[in-house]
């Protein structure tokens, strides 16, 4: 039976892996040399305090599905839909250089890939945030996540030219 | 077979791409075996750069004749982005020892040439050729050239200030 807990668990792994990378760069100082960062001019005068939020915000979102919070499963979903154009914006302002947000094993292979990744994190987060269960680690939730994860590791694989979705400037 | 068995064999996969995934993810946490790298890839030390990677730095305007040291790179390298974001503090603070230090980049976009533009740093962009004369099979690459284009030094190794140290040492 699918485990909407299960699924939000999914989400969770890829915030917490998205804020380790993320505190990574901050503490060795190098956000600026980020991929998702270096497209912007702004992004990469405040690099450090910019990721650094980010960081604390994916983790307090991870926190929250895990712990079942009512509304981090709507709200990731937000905070996911509002990264995807910075996203994009690696693509076609670098040179397709793959921002490692959710993780290198969902490191998205193009732009469609990109989007197809996020609408899968979206969907999963909201159903989450929509449906009403139980929030233990059952089998049934250890395998709903572990095959919402490799369905969205299976979109971020999607190759097809960039030109596709985005025009390259 | 039954729908129940399809099931298990859909799940299994799931559960195979998860395992080799995280197996990745886990990988690039790990140090890697840099001495392992730097025996194996690069010029050999003590040779002259092969002719016509020297022809190639001359025509792009770097003298051969002095000391100098390549610090290949390429975007979307995580090690790279530490180096180059060292790199660049230690140009701000005027420290003597990056004054003859060259960043190779592989393939670089504009955003990142514009970056290493505004951050002060001597850059080369390279379509591969030189990586390709040099053996460079790891970033980020540090090799230190002697005069007369001697390789006296080489690491594979994101703290390019030790690097520095012990080449002026």
């Amino acid at each position: 039976m699918v485990s909407s807990y299960g699924v939000e668990l999914a989400v969770a792994l890829l915030f917490a892996l998205s804020a380790l990378e993320k505190f990574s760069h901050v503490a060795h100082r190098s956000a600026a040399w980020h991929p998702a960062v270096i497209t912007s001019g702004w992004l990469r005068r405040h690099g450090q305090p910019a990721m650094c939020a980010s960081a604390v915000l994916d983790s307090v979102l991870a926190i929250g599905l895990v712990r079942g919070t009512p509304g981090a499963g709507l709200a990731s979903a937000l905070v996911t839909v509002m990264y995807t154009p910075i996203g994009l914006r690696t693509f076609t302002a670098g040179d397709g250089a793959p921002c490692r947000c959710f993780g290198a094993f969902a490191s998205p292979r193009s732009p469609l890939a990109l989007v197809g990744r996020n609408t899968l994190v979206v969907i999963a987060a909201s159903a989450g945030g929509v449906a009403a269960g139980e929030n233990a680690l059952t089998p049934g939730a250890a395998v709903s996540g572990a095959l919402a994860l490799a369905a969205i590791a299976l979109a971020a694989r999607v190759r097809l030219p960039m030109r596709t979705l985005v025009p390259v400037r | 077979m039954t729908v129940i068995d399809s099931v298990q064999w859909l799940v299994i996969a799931g559960l195979a791409v998860l395992v080799l995934g995280l197996y990745r993810q886990l990988a690039i946490f790990l140090t890697p075996p840099t001495r392992t790298l730097e025996s194996m890839a690069g010029p050999e030390i003590g040779e002259r750069l092969p002719s016509e990677a020297r022809q190639i730095l001359s025509s792009k305007g770097m003298p051969t004749d002095r000391e100098v040291t390549l610090a290949f790179v390429s975007e979307s390298c995580r090690g790279c982005q530490v180096m180059i974001a060292k790199l660049t503090r230690l140009i701000a603070s005027s420290d003597p020892r990056v004054t003859d230090t060259v960043v190779v980049a592989l393939n670089p976009s504009g955003a990142m040439l514009r970056a290493l533009e505004e951050a002060g740093i001597q850059y080369i962009e390279d379509d591969g050729e030189l990586w390709g004369l040099l053996d460079v099979q790891a970033t980020p690459f540090l090799v230190d050239v002697g005069r007369k284009g001697i390789v006296r030094r080489k690491a594979v190794d994101h703290r390019v200030e030790h690097f520095l140290d012990s080449a002026a040492a």
